[in-house]
Protein backbone atom coordinates (compact mmCIF):
# COMPACT_ATOMS: atom_id res chain seq x y z
CA UNK A 1 0.00 0.00 0.00
CA UNK A 2 2.95 2.43 0.89
CA UNK A 3 4.27 2.04 -2.62
CA UNK A 4 0.94 3.84 -3.91
CA UNK A 5 1.99 7.92 -2.92
CA UNK A 6 4.79 8.07 -5.48
CA UNK A 7 2.69 6.26 -8.08
CA UNK A 8 -0.21 8.93 -7.71
CA UNK A 9 2.37 11.57 -7.57
CA UNK A 10 3.32 10.33 -10.77
CA UNK A 11 -0.03 10.15 -12.23
CA UNK A 12 0.36 14.18 -13.50
CA UNK A 13 3.21 13.56 -15.54
CA UNK A 14 1.43 10.65 -16.81
CA UNK A 15 0.01 12.13 -20.46
CA UNK A 16 3.98 14.11 -20.36
CA UNK A 17 5.41 10.94 -19.81
CA UNK A 18 3.91 9.09 -22.69
CA UNK A 19 4.40 11.94 -25.22
CA UNK A 20 7.83 11.80 -24.31
CA UNK A 21 8.23 8.35 -24.52
CA UNK A 22 6.28 8.27 -27.75
CA UNK A 23 8.65 10.87 -29.61
CA UNK A 24 11.42 9.54 -28.48
CA UNK A 25 10.89 6.04 -29.61
CA UNK A 26 10.09 7.71 -33.02
CA UNK A 27 13.08 9.47 -33.10
CA UNK A 28 15.11 6.06 -32.51
CA UNK A 29 13.01 4.14 -35.12
CA UNK A 30 13.63 7.04 -37.99
CA UNK A 31 17.52 6.92 -36.59
CA UNK A 32 18.08 3.04 -36.41
CA UNK A 33 15.48 2.23 -39.60
CA UNK A 34 17.67 5.82 -41.68
CA UNK A 35 21.55 4.25 -40.75
CA UNK A 36 20.31 0.49 -42.15
CA UNK A 37 18.86 1.52 -44.99
CA UNK A 38 20.43 2.07 -48.54
CA UNK A 39 20.03 6.25 -48.53
CA UNK A 40 18.38 6.83 -51.81
CA UNK A 41 15.41 4.93 -49.72
CA UNK A 42 15.36 6.25 -46.09
CA UNK A 43 18.08 8.37 -44.21
CA UNK A 44 18.29 9.06 -40.46
CA UNK A 45 16.97 11.84 -38.82
CA UNK A 46 20.36 13.41 -38.25
CA UNK A 47 20.50 13.57 -41.88
CA UNK A 48 17.36 14.75 -42.80
CA UNK A 49 17.65 17.54 -40.18
CA UNK A 50 21.01 18.98 -41.93
CA UNK A 51 19.20 18.61 -45.25
CA UNK A 52 16.41 20.83 -44.03
CA UNK A 53 18.79 23.29 -42.43
CA UNK A 54 20.97 23.58 -45.51
CA UNK A 55 17.01 24.12 -47.68
CA UNK A 56 16.41 27.14 -45.12
CA UNK A 57 19.99 28.24 -45.45
CA UNK A 58 19.86 28.49 -48.85
CA UNK A 59 16.70 30.64 -49.22
CA UNK A 60 15.30 27.04 -50.94
CA UNK A 61 12.64 26.57 -48.38
CA UNK A 62 11.27 29.80 -47.61
CA UNK A 63 10.77 30.98 -50.93
CA UNK A 64 8.67 27.00 -51.63
CA UNK A 65 7.10 27.95 -48.11
CA UNK A 66 5.95 31.47 -49.76
CA UNK A 67 4.99 30.22 -52.69
CA UNK A 68 2.56 27.28 -51.16
CA UNK A 69 1.38 29.22 -48.70
CA UNK A 70 0.13 32.38 -50.60
CA UNK A 71 -1.93 29.89 -53.42
CA UNK A 72 -3.15 28.08 -49.74
CA UNK A 73 -4.20 30.95 -48.24
CA UNK A 74 -5.96 32.33 -51.29
CA UNK A 75 -7.82 29.21 -51.85
CA UNK A 76 -9.27 28.51 -48.19
CA UNK A 77 -10.19 32.26 -48.21
CA UNK A 78 -12.35 32.13 -51.18
CA UNK A 79 -13.37 28.41 -50.43
CA UNK A 80 -14.39 29.66 -46.82
CA UNK A 81 -16.01 32.63 -48.18
CA UNK A 82 -18.10 31.41 -51.25
CA UNK A 83 -18.65 27.71 -48.95
CA UNK A 84 -20.72 30.06 -46.06
CA UNK A 85 -22.55 31.95 -48.83
CA UNK A 86 -23.54 28.88 -50.66
CA UNK A 87 -24.20 26.89 -47.88
CA UNK A 88 -26.36 29.34 -45.97
CA UNK A 89 -28.50 30.23 -49.31
CA UNK A 90 -29.28 26.99 -50.57
CA UNK A 91 -30.14 26.00 -46.85
CA UNK A 92 -33.21 28.98 -46.97
CA UNK A 93 -34.19 28.72 -50.48
CA UNK A 94 -35.28 25.27 -51.12
CA UNK A 95 -35.90 26.34 -54.64
CA UNK A 96 -32.13 26.69 -55.04
CA UNK A 97 -31.36 23.79 -53.03
CA UNK A 98 -33.46 21.59 -55.45
CA UNK A 99 -31.97 23.48 -58.69
CA UNK A 100 -28.35 23.30 -57.51
CA UNK A 101 -27.89 20.42 -54.64
CA UNK A 102 -27.38 17.12 -57.35
CA UNK A 103 -24.24 19.29 -59.18
CA UNK A 104 -22.83 19.63 -55.69
CA UNK A 105 -22.86 16.27 -54.60
CA UNK A 106 -22.19 15.03 -57.97
CA UNK A 107 -18.93 17.19 -57.45
CA UNK A 108 -17.73 16.15 -53.53
CA UNK A 109 -18.43 12.37 -55.09
CA UNK A 110 -15.32 13.28 -57.55
CA UNK A 111 -11.97 12.47 -56.42
CA UNK A 112 -10.48 16.12 -57.53
CA UNK A 113 -7.08 14.99 -58.13
CA UNK A 114 -8.58 13.93 -61.37
CA UNK A 115 -9.76 17.07 -62.12
CA UNK A 116 -6.68 18.70 -61.74
CA UNK A 117 -4.85 17.65 -65.30
CA UNK A 118 -8.29 18.68 -66.89
CA UNK A 119 -7.91 22.05 -64.85
CA UNK A 120 -4.31 22.34 -66.19
CA UNK A 121 -6.03 22.20 -69.92
CA UNK A 122 -8.50 24.22 -68.99
CA UNK A 123 -6.66 27.08 -67.31
CA UNK A 124 -3.04 26.32 -67.58
CA UNK A 125 -0.24 27.09 -65.05
CA UNK A 126 0.77 29.75 -63.12
CA UNK A 127 -0.32 31.61 -59.33
CA UNK A 128 -4.56 31.32 -60.08
CA UNK A 129 -5.09 27.36 -61.48
CA UNK A 130 -3.36 26.41 -58.04
CA UNK A 131 -5.86 28.30 -56.05
CA UNK A 132 -8.57 26.80 -57.70
CA UNK A 133 -7.24 24.03 -56.69
CA UNK A 134 -6.87 24.31 -52.97
CA UNK A 135 -10.84 26.13 -53.27
CA UNK A 136 -11.93 23.32 -54.84
CA UNK A 137 -10.69 20.84 -52.03
CA UNK A 138 -11.77 23.32 -49.73
CA UNK A 139 -14.61 24.52 -50.34
CA UNK A 140 -17.16 20.87 -50.12
CA UNK A 141 -16.45 20.54 -46.84
CA UNK A 142 -17.45 24.38 -45.44
CA UNK A 143 -20.59 24.29 -47.93
CA UNK A 144 -21.36 20.63 -46.76
CA UNK A 145 -21.28 21.89 -43.42
CA UNK A 146 -23.00 24.93 -43.49
CA UNK A 147 -25.73 23.98 -45.16
CA UNK A 148 -25.70 20.79 -42.76
CA UNK A 149 -25.82 23.35 -39.90
CA UNK A 150 -28.09 26.01 -41.19
CA UNK A 151 -31.22 23.24 -41.83
CA UNK A 152 -31.10 22.31 -38.69
CA UNK A 153 -32.23 25.69 -36.93
CA UNK A 154 -35.19 24.23 -34.52
CA UNK A 155 -38.52 25.20 -35.74
CA UNK A 156 -38.92 26.78 -32.71
CA UNK A 157 -36.11 28.95 -32.81
CA UNK A 158 -37.74 30.25 -35.86
CA UNK A 159 -41.20 30.51 -34.19
CA UNK A 160 -39.61 32.74 -31.56
CA UNK A 161 -38.22 35.37 -34.66
CA UNK A 162 -41.14 35.14 -36.51
CA UNK A 163 -43.83 35.80 -33.53
CA UNK A 164 -41.10 39.11 -32.52
CA UNK A 165 -41.87 39.90 -36.45
CA UNK A 166 -38.36 39.61 -36.89
CA UNK A 167 -37.59 40.98 -40.57
CA UNK A 168 -35.58 38.49 -42.91
CA UNK A 169 -32.43 40.22 -42.70
CA UNK A 170 -32.81 40.16 -38.48
CA UNK A 171 -33.24 37.01 -38.64
CA UNK A 172 -30.40 35.89 -40.76
CA UNK A 173 -28.58 38.03 -38.51
CA UNK A 174 -29.56 37.29 -35.22
CA UNK A 175 -30.70 33.33 -35.83
CA UNK A 176 -29.90 31.88 -39.14
CA UNK A 177 -25.96 33.45 -38.62
CA UNK A 178 -25.07 33.07 -35.17
CA UNK A 179 -26.52 29.46 -35.60
CA UNK A 180 -24.89 27.90 -38.42
CA UNK A 181 -21.22 29.71 -37.16
CA UNK A 182 -20.01 26.31 -35.21
CA UNK A 183 -21.32 23.96 -38.11
CA UNK A 184 -19.91 26.40 -40.23
CA UNK A 185 -16.23 26.17 -38.64
CA UNK A 186 -16.36 22.31 -38.12
CA UNK A 187 -16.44 22.95 -42.09
CA UNK A 188 -13.54 25.08 -42.28
CA UNK A 189 -11.15 22.70 -39.82
CA UNK A 190 -11.81 20.20 -42.51
CA UNK A 191 -11.05 22.50 -45.13
CA UNK A 192 -7.92 23.72 -43.56
CA UNK A 193 -6.68 19.68 -44.03
CA UNK A 194 -8.38 19.44 -47.22
CA UNK A 195 -7.00 22.42 -49.05
CA UNK A 196 -3.44 21.05 -47.71
CA UNK A 197 -3.75 18.20 -49.71
CA UNK A 198 -5.06 20.18 -53.19
CA UNK A 199 -2.08 22.55 -52.41
CA UNK A 200 0.68 19.71 -52.45
CA UNK A 201 -1.42 17.88 -55.43
CA UNK A 202 -1.28 20.97 -57.55
CA UNK A 203 2.38 22.17 -57.10
CA UNK A 204 2.67 18.35 -58.36
CA UNK A 205 1.09 19.05 -61.25
CA UNK A 206 1.03 22.76 -61.91
CA UNK A 207 4.04 24.17 -60.63
CA UNK A 208 7.51 25.80 -60.91
CA UNK A 209 7.29 26.62 -56.92
CA UNK A 210 6.60 25.58 -54.49
CA UNK A 211 6.74 22.58 -51.95
CA UNK A 212 5.07 20.16 -53.63
CA UNK A 213 7.04 21.08 -57.16
CA UNK A 214 10.14 20.69 -54.36
CA UNK A 215 9.28 17.61 -53.30
CA UNK A 216 8.96 16.30 -56.98
CA UNK A 217 12.66 17.89 -58.01
CA UNK A 218 14.13 16.32 -54.70
CA UNK A 219 13.02 12.59 -55.60
CA UNK A 220 14.20 13.47 -59.32
CA UNK A 221 17.25 13.51 -57.71
CA UNK A 222 17.36 10.74 -55.19
CA UNK A 223 17.77 13.39 -52.81
CA UNK A 224 16.36 11.62 -49.63
CA UNK A 225 17.57 13.33 -47.15
CA UNK A 226 16.16 16.74 -48.33
CA UNK A 227 12.73 15.12 -49.67
CA UNK A 228 12.06 14.02 -45.50
CA UNK A 229 13.06 17.66 -44.84
CA UNK A 230 10.12 18.88 -47.11
CA UNK A 231 7.98 15.86 -46.11
CA UNK A 232 8.37 17.37 -42.25
CA UNK A 233 8.24 20.54 -42.76
CA UNK A 234 4.60 19.54 -44.67
CA UNK A 235 3.74 17.45 -41.63
CA UNK A 236 4.46 20.03 -39.15
CA UNK A 237 1.93 22.83 -40.93
CA UNK A 238 -0.60 19.95 -41.05
CA UNK A 239 -0.19 19.74 -37.23
CA UNK A 240 -0.52 23.29 -36.58
CA UNK A 241 -3.38 24.02 -39.35
CA UNK A 242 -4.80 20.96 -37.42
CA UNK A 243 -4.49 22.69 -33.90
CA UNK A 244 -5.56 26.34 -35.13
CA UNK A 245 -8.53 24.53 -36.79
CA UNK A 246 -9.92 22.97 -33.67
CA UNK A 247 -8.94 26.31 -31.97
CA UNK A 248 -11.47 28.48 -34.50
CA UNK A 249 -14.19 25.34 -34.04
CA UNK A 250 -13.86 26.05 -30.41
CA UNK A 251 -14.23 29.37 -30.05
CA UNK A 252 -17.30 29.68 -31.64
CA UNK A 253 -19.16 26.76 -30.26
CA UNK A 254 -18.84 28.16 -26.52
CA UNK A 255 -22.81 28.28 -26.28
CA UNK A 256 -23.29 24.50 -27.57
CA UNK A 257 -24.30 22.81 -24.76
CA UNK A 258 -20.91 20.31 -24.87
CA UNK A 259 -19.25 18.54 -21.74
CA UNK B 1 -61.74 51.53 -35.50
CA UNK B 2 -62.57 52.21 -31.58
CA UNK B 3 -63.68 49.45 -29.73
CA UNK B 4 -65.11 49.79 -26.26
CA UNK B 5 -62.54 49.24 -23.22
CA UNK B 6 -64.19 46.17 -22.14
CA UNK B 7 -64.52 44.80 -25.33
CA UNK B 8 -62.54 41.26 -25.97
CA UNK B 9 -59.15 41.61 -27.60
CA UNK B 10 -59.00 38.16 -28.65
CA UNK B 11 -61.91 36.92 -30.90
CA UNK B 12 -61.80 33.54 -32.75
CA UNK B 13 -64.18 32.88 -34.53
CA UNK B 14 -65.44 29.10 -35.82
CA UNK B 15 -61.85 28.58 -36.50
CA UNK B 16 -61.04 25.53 -38.36
CA UNK B 17 -57.59 23.95 -38.82
CA UNK B 18 -56.83 21.20 -41.97
CA UNK B 19 -53.49 19.69 -42.48
CA UNK B 20 -53.95 18.17 -45.79
CA UNK B 21 -56.72 15.68 -45.07
CA UNK B 22 -56.70 15.77 -41.43
CA UNK B 23 -59.01 18.56 -39.53
CA UNK B 24 -57.06 19.26 -36.56
CA UNK B 25 -59.87 21.84 -34.94
CA UNK B 26 -63.10 22.50 -35.89
CA UNK B 27 -65.06 25.25 -35.09
CA UNK B 28 -63.44 26.79 -32.35
CA UNK B 29 -65.08 29.95 -30.82
CA UNK B 30 -64.21 31.90 -27.67
CA UNK B 31 -63.10 35.67 -26.79
CA UNK B 32 -60.50 36.88 -24.28
CA UNK B 33 -61.05 40.63 -22.21
CA UNK B 34 -58.27 43.04 -22.47
CA UNK B 35 -57.32 41.60 -18.63
CA UNK B 36 -58.18 38.02 -18.89
CA UNK B 37 -56.65 34.86 -18.15
CA UNK B 38 -58.56 32.18 -20.55
CA UNK B 39 -57.33 28.94 -20.18
CA UNK B 40 -57.32 26.14 -22.87
CA UNK B 41 -57.61 22.61 -22.08
CA UNK B 42 -57.79 19.40 -23.17
CA UNK B 43 -56.30 16.22 -23.66
CA UNK B 44 -53.22 16.00 -25.98
CA UNK B 45 -53.70 15.81 -29.60
CA UNK B 46 -56.88 18.17 -29.04
CA UNK B 47 -55.25 20.59 -30.88
CA UNK B 48 -54.43 23.26 -28.38
CA UNK B 49 -51.31 24.11 -29.67
CA UNK B 50 -52.73 24.25 -33.10
CA UNK B 51 -54.99 27.09 -31.71
CA UNK B 52 -52.47 28.96 -29.87
CA UNK B 53 -50.39 29.26 -33.21
CA UNK B 54 -53.26 30.48 -35.14
CA UNK B 55 -53.37 33.11 -32.42
CA UNK B 56 -49.87 34.07 -32.63
CA UNK B 57 -50.32 34.24 -36.57
CA UNK B 58 -47.91 31.66 -36.61
CA UNK B 59 -50.33 29.36 -38.83
CA UNK B 60 -53.40 30.53 -40.51
CA UNK B 61 -56.51 29.12 -39.81
CA UNK B 62 -58.05 27.24 -42.60
CA UNK B 63 -61.25 28.84 -41.83
CA UNK B 64 -62.81 30.86 -39.53
CA UNK B 65 -61.15 34.33 -38.11
CA UNK B 66 -59.04 35.28 -35.36
CA UNK B 67 -58.39 38.74 -34.75
CA UNK B 68 -56.95 41.13 -32.20
CA UNK B 69 -58.28 44.65 -31.21
CA UNK B 70 -60.50 44.15 -34.42
CA UNK B 71 -57.43 43.64 -36.93
CA UNK B 72 -57.72 39.75 -38.20
CA UNK B 73 -54.50 38.16 -37.90
CA UNK B 74 -53.00 36.98 -40.61
CA UNK B 75 -49.51 37.04 -39.61
CA UNK B 76 -48.26 38.02 -36.15
CA UNK B 77 -49.64 40.45 -34.98
CA UNK B 78 -48.05 43.98 -33.15
CA UNK B 79 -47.89 43.50 -28.94
CA UNK B 80 -48.20 39.64 -29.02
CA UNK B 81 -45.89 37.87 -26.89
CA UNK B 82 -45.52 34.12 -27.06
CA UNK B 83 -44.10 31.64 -24.55
CA UNK B 84 -42.89 28.53 -25.41
CA UNK B 85 -43.45 25.33 -23.53
CA UNK B 86 -39.24 24.81 -24.26
CA UNK B 87 -38.51 28.00 -23.66
CA UNK B 88 -37.43 28.99 -27.12
CA UNK B 89 -34.08 30.84 -25.97
CA UNK B 90 -31.62 31.97 -28.24
CA UNK B 91 -28.77 29.72 -27.09
CA UNK B 92 -25.81 32.23 -28.34
CA UNK B 93 -27.28 35.08 -26.42
CA UNK B 94 -27.10 35.79 -22.49
CA UNK B 95 -30.14 36.27 -20.42
CA UNK B 96 -30.16 39.62 -21.06
CA UNK B 97 -29.62 39.08 -25.34
CA UNK B 98 -33.00 36.79 -25.13
CA UNK B 99 -34.34 39.64 -23.11
CA UNK B 100 -33.78 42.21 -24.99
CA UNK B 101 -34.50 40.17 -28.55
CA UNK B 102 -37.87 41.65 -29.27
CA UNK B 103 -36.79 45.35 -28.95
CA UNK B 104 -33.67 44.98 -30.58
CA UNK B 105 -35.20 43.67 -33.62
CA UNK B 106 -37.88 46.35 -34.15
CA UNK B 107 -35.29 49.04 -33.49
CA UNK B 108 -35.80 50.14 -30.03
CA UNK B 109 -32.37 52.81 -28.66
CA UNK B 110 -30.16 50.65 -26.84
CA UNK B 111 -30.43 53.31 -23.79
CA UNK B 112 -33.81 51.99 -23.48
CA UNK B 113 -33.67 48.42 -24.21
CA UNK B 114 -30.96 48.37 -21.77
CA UNK B 115 -32.75 50.06 -18.77
CA UNK B 116 -36.17 47.91 -19.91
CA UNK B 117 -34.25 44.75 -19.89
CA UNK B 118 -32.84 45.60 -16.09
CA UNK B 119 -36.43 46.26 -15.07
CA UNK B 120 -37.60 42.76 -16.49
CA UNK B 121 -34.42 40.62 -15.23
CA UNK B 122 -35.25 42.06 -11.49
CA UNK B 123 -39.36 41.28 -12.24
CA UNK B 124 -38.58 37.62 -13.26
CA UNK B 125 -35.98 37.34 -10.47
CA UNK B 126 -33.20 36.70 -12.75
CA UNK B 127 -30.65 39.63 -11.23
CA UNK B 128 -27.31 37.78 -11.37
CA UNK B 129 -28.01 35.67 -14.18
CA UNK B 130 -27.78 38.81 -16.69
CA UNK B 131 -24.68 37.38 -18.78
CA UNK B 132 -25.33 33.76 -18.33
CA UNK B 133 -26.06 31.69 -21.26
CA UNK B 134 -29.24 29.56 -21.51
CA UNK B 135 -27.87 26.10 -21.09
CA UNK B 136 -25.94 27.40 -18.00
CA UNK B 137 -29.87 27.76 -16.07
CA UNK B 138 -31.95 25.62 -14.68
CA UNK B 139 -35.17 24.74 -16.68
CA UNK B 140 -36.94 27.10 -14.16
CA UNK B 141 -34.83 29.83 -14.87
CA UNK B 142 -35.09 29.76 -18.65
CA UNK B 143 -38.31 30.03 -18.36
CA UNK B 144 -38.47 33.07 -16.25
CA UNK B 145 -36.28 34.52 -18.97
CA UNK B 146 -38.42 33.07 -21.88
CA UNK B 147 -41.41 35.22 -19.71
CA UNK B 148 -39.26 38.17 -19.43
CA UNK B 149 -38.38 38.57 -23.21
CA UNK B 150 -42.32 38.01 -24.04
CA UNK B 151 -43.07 40.76 -21.38
CA UNK B 152 -40.66 42.93 -22.40
CA UNK B 153 -42.19 44.18 -25.27
CA UNK B 154 -45.08 45.44 -23.34
CA UNK B 155 -47.62 42.93 -25.21
CA UNK B 156 -51.49 43.58 -25.10
CA UNK B 157 -51.69 40.17 -25.71
CA UNK B 158 -49.89 36.91 -23.77
CA UNK B 159 -50.26 33.38 -25.32
CA UNK B 160 -48.79 30.62 -23.27
CA UNK B 161 -48.10 26.97 -24.58
CA UNK B 162 -48.04 24.71 -21.85
CA UNK B 163 -45.23 27.01 -20.87
CA UNK B 164 -44.32 25.09 -17.16
CA UNK B 165 -45.16 21.15 -18.54
CA UNK B 166 -40.75 20.64 -18.71
CA UNK B 167 -40.54 21.99 -15.33
CA UNK B 168 -40.12 20.15 -12.04
CA UNK B 169 -43.23 20.00 -10.05
CA UNK B 170 -42.30 22.64 -7.23
CA UNK B 171 -41.05 24.77 -9.40
CA UNK B 172 -43.59 25.16 -11.61
CA UNK B 173 -45.92 25.27 -8.29
CA UNK B 174 -43.75 28.59 -7.61
CA UNK B 175 -43.69 29.81 -11.32
CA UNK B 176 -47.68 29.49 -11.60
CA UNK B 177 -47.92 31.79 -8.95
CA UNK B 178 -45.45 34.34 -9.92
CA UNK B 179 -46.82 34.49 -13.02
CA UNK B 180 -50.45 35.38 -11.56
CA UNK B 181 -48.80 38.06 -9.38
CA UNK B 182 -47.10 39.61 -12.94
CA UNK B 183 -50.06 39.65 -14.59
CA UNK B 184 -51.70 41.42 -11.83
CA UNK B 185 -49.26 44.07 -12.03
CA UNK B 186 -49.36 44.57 -15.64
CA UNK B 187 -52.37 42.76 -17.26
CA UNK B 188 -52.66 41.20 -20.77
CA UNK B 189 -55.50 39.45 -22.27
CA UNK B 190 -53.56 35.94 -21.80
CA UNK B 191 -54.12 32.70 -23.51
CA UNK B 192 -52.97 29.75 -20.96
CA UNK B 193 -52.44 26.55 -22.92
CA UNK B 194 -52.12 23.52 -20.62
CA UNK B 195 -52.94 19.89 -20.30
CA UNK B 196 -52.88 20.37 -16.35
CA UNK B 197 -56.35 20.64 -14.73
CA UNK B 198 -55.67 21.93 -11.95
CA UNK B 199 -53.41 25.00 -13.78
CA UNK B 200 -56.14 25.74 -15.98
CA UNK B 201 -57.98 26.25 -12.85
CA UNK B 202 -55.45 28.14 -10.92
CA UNK B 203 -54.47 30.97 -13.88
CA UNK B 204 -57.39 31.31 -15.58
CA UNK B 205 -60.34 33.59 -15.19
CA UNK B 206 -62.49 30.97 -17.79
CA UNK B 207 -61.59 27.97 -19.28
CA UNK B 208 -61.99 26.49 -22.41
CA UNK B 209 -62.29 23.27 -22.54
CA UNK B 210 -61.72 21.32 -26.12
CA UNK B 211 -62.15 17.53 -26.72
CA UNK B 212 -60.24 16.16 -29.69
CA UNK B 213 -60.47 14.91 -33.42
CA UNK B 214 -61.15 17.08 -34.27
CA UNK B 215 -60.08 19.42 -31.54
CA UNK B 216 -63.43 21.70 -30.84
CA UNK B 217 -64.60 23.64 -27.53
CA UNK B 218 -66.96 21.52 -25.23
CA UNK B 219 -67.56 23.98 -23.05
CA UNK B 220 -66.86 27.27 -21.31
CA UNK B 221 -66.54 27.45 -17.64
CA UNK B 222 -66.05 30.44 -15.74
CA UNK B 223 -63.70 29.91 -12.60
CA UNK B 224 -65.17 32.17 -10.78
CA UNK B 225 -62.33 32.99 -8.23
CA UNK B 226 -61.40 36.36 -7.95
CA UNK B 227 -57.87 37.72 -8.83
CA UNK B 228 -55.20 38.56 -7.16
CA UNK B 229 -54.82 34.46 -6.23
CA UNK B 230 -52.37 33.48 -4.14
CA UNK B 231 -51.64 29.31 -3.25
CA UNK B 232 -55.23 29.82 -0.66
CA UNK B 233 -56.72 29.72 -4.27
CA UNK B 234 -56.20 26.26 -4.86
CA UNK B 235 -57.74 25.24 -1.23
CA UNK B 236 -60.84 26.72 -2.12
CA UNK B 237 -64.02 25.10 -2.29
CA UNK B 238 -64.79 26.60 -5.83
CA UNK B 239 -61.03 25.49 -7.10
CA UNK B 240 -62.30 21.73 -5.90
CA UNK B 241 -65.84 22.11 -7.44
CA UNK B 242 -64.91 23.75 -10.45
CA UNK B 243 -61.66 21.27 -10.81
CA UNK B 244 -63.97 18.36 -10.56
CA UNK B 245 -65.83 19.36 -12.94
CA UNK B 246 -63.46 19.48 -15.62
CA UNK B 247 -62.09 16.71 -14.85
CA UNK B 248 -65.50 14.79 -15.44
CA UNK B 249 -65.93 16.89 -18.77
CA UNK B 250 -62.69 15.72 -20.17
CA UNK B 251 -63.38 12.35 -19.02
CA UNK B 252 -66.77 12.35 -20.42
CA UNK B 253 -64.85 13.76 -23.72
CA UNK B 254 -63.13 10.68 -23.92
CA UNK B 255 -66.06 7.83 -23.60
CA UNK B 256 -66.24 8.14 -19.96
CA UNK B 257 -69.92 9.20 -18.22
CA UNK B 258 -70.73 9.99 -14.64
CA UNK B 259 -71.32 13.57 -14.41
CA UNK B 260 -71.69 15.85 -11.91
CA UNK B 261 -73.90 19.30 -13.04
CA UNK B 262 -72.39 22.34 -14.11
CA UNK B 263 -71.17 24.89 -11.29
CA UNK B 264 -73.08 27.28 -11.48
CA UNK B 265 -72.38 31.42 -12.55
CA UNK B 266 -70.92 33.55 -9.15
CA UNK B 267 -71.00 30.81 -6.40
CA UNK B 268 -67.54 31.99 -5.67
CA UNK B 269 -66.43 32.01 -1.93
Amino acid sequence: MTARRPLTALRSWRPFLGYAAGLVAGVAAWQLIGLNSASFVFVPLTTTLSSLGRLISGGTMPGALASSFSVYAAGEALAIVAGAAVGLLLARRPLLRTAFEPYLTALYAIPMVALIPFLLALVGLGFWPKVIVVWLFAFFPVEFSTQRGAQSISPELLDVARSYRTSERQTWRHVVIPYTLPYLMTGVRQALARGLVGMIAAEFFLSAGGLGSLLITQSEQFDTGGMLATTLVITLAGVILMAAGRAVERRFARWRVTS
Amino acid sequence: MTQPADAPLIRVEKVTKKYGPRTVLSGVSFDVGPHEIVSVVGPSGCGKTTLLRCVAGLTEPSGGTVSIGGQTVTKPPEGVGVVFQHFGLFPWKTVSGNVAYGLTVRGTPRAAVTARVRDLIAMVGLEGFERSYPHQLSGGMQQRAGLARALAIEPRVLVMDEPFASLDAQTRDLLQLEMLRILDQRPAATLFVTHSIDEAVLMGDRIVVLTGHPGSVHDVVDVGIPRPRGREAADSDRFRIVRDYLWTVVMKGQGNDNSPGKPSEGTAD
